[in-house]
């Protein structure tokens, strides 16, 4: 047991930047993102003793993580404000857009949260089929979402993303 | 606006995050307070059963 929770904690240090990066994507408030860690790493946990190793420890943490955050923010009454890109224009902060890493964030802060977690699967390099199976959808499913998002982000962040690109 | 051009932006993201060193008493805190909750859940459930067999037993034949 105590070996085991040795090699759990080992590969939480190695892959915490992963699960503290899906909280911030998540959440705004310090505490939430605190509360919705401890929910991740107790998933983890209890999903930890069942583990074969199948797929990619990384694809492993992806997947528990990402539908602890999508039940959580399913049943939470104060979810963080994410506004639908379809249904409502999106609007900036009054700072200009400076880096790729704020672009990012106000993306990620556009969409809704399946789609978002589509998105986030996508930028870490997963094809369709691999973010069908994390996530629980049909590979169809999949690329015609994030064709949608891909569309409606286009339309909304061509112009910033090109002043942006000017150097 | 092409998402592959937020690619790195990701992969910065993450080793933003990752450079804060996890807090190894707070893991530990919270799977072994998970394994006391399920105990405590147990030993519950056998007091109780104790309990129901014992006024079960008591309380026959009055």
């Amino acid at each position: 047991m105590e070996s085991q929770k040795r090699k759990f904690l080992q590969i939480i240090e190695a892959n915490q930047g992963v699960i503290k990066s899906l909280c911030r994507a998540y959440y705004m408030n310090a505490e939430d993102q605190q509360d919705v860690f401890q929910d991740i790493v107790l998933q983890l946990w209890k999903s930890f003793k069942t583990f074969r190793g199948e797929s990619k420890i990384s694809t492993w943490i992806y997947r528990v993580s990402l539908n602890t955050i999508l039940v959580k923010v399913r049943n939470e009454k104060r979810k963080i404000a994410t506004e639908s890109i379809s249904s409502s224009a999106l609007t900036f902060p009054n700072a200009k857009v400076d880096d790729d890493t704020e672009l990012l964030s106000i993306v990620l802060q556009s969409l809704k949260d399946l789609d978002k977690a589509m998105i986030i699967l996508y930028l870490e390099g997963y094809k369709n089929k691999e973010i069908s199976e994390i996530l629980s959808l049909t590979p169809t499913n999949v690329s015609t979402r994030l064709s949608r998002v891909r569309a409606a982000l286009k339309a909304k962040f061509q112009n910033q993303c090109y002043e942006f690109k000017q150097p | 606006m092409n998402l592959n051009n937020l690619k790195p932006a990701w992969q910065r993201f993450r080793l933003l995050n990752a450079m804060q060193p996890v807090d190894q008493e707070e893991i530990l805190w919270i799977i072994e307070r998970t394994e006391g909750m399920a105990m405590s859940k147990h030993h519950r459930f056998a007091m109780n059963a104790f309990m129901f067999i014992l006024l079960t037993i008591c309380c026959q034949g009055g």
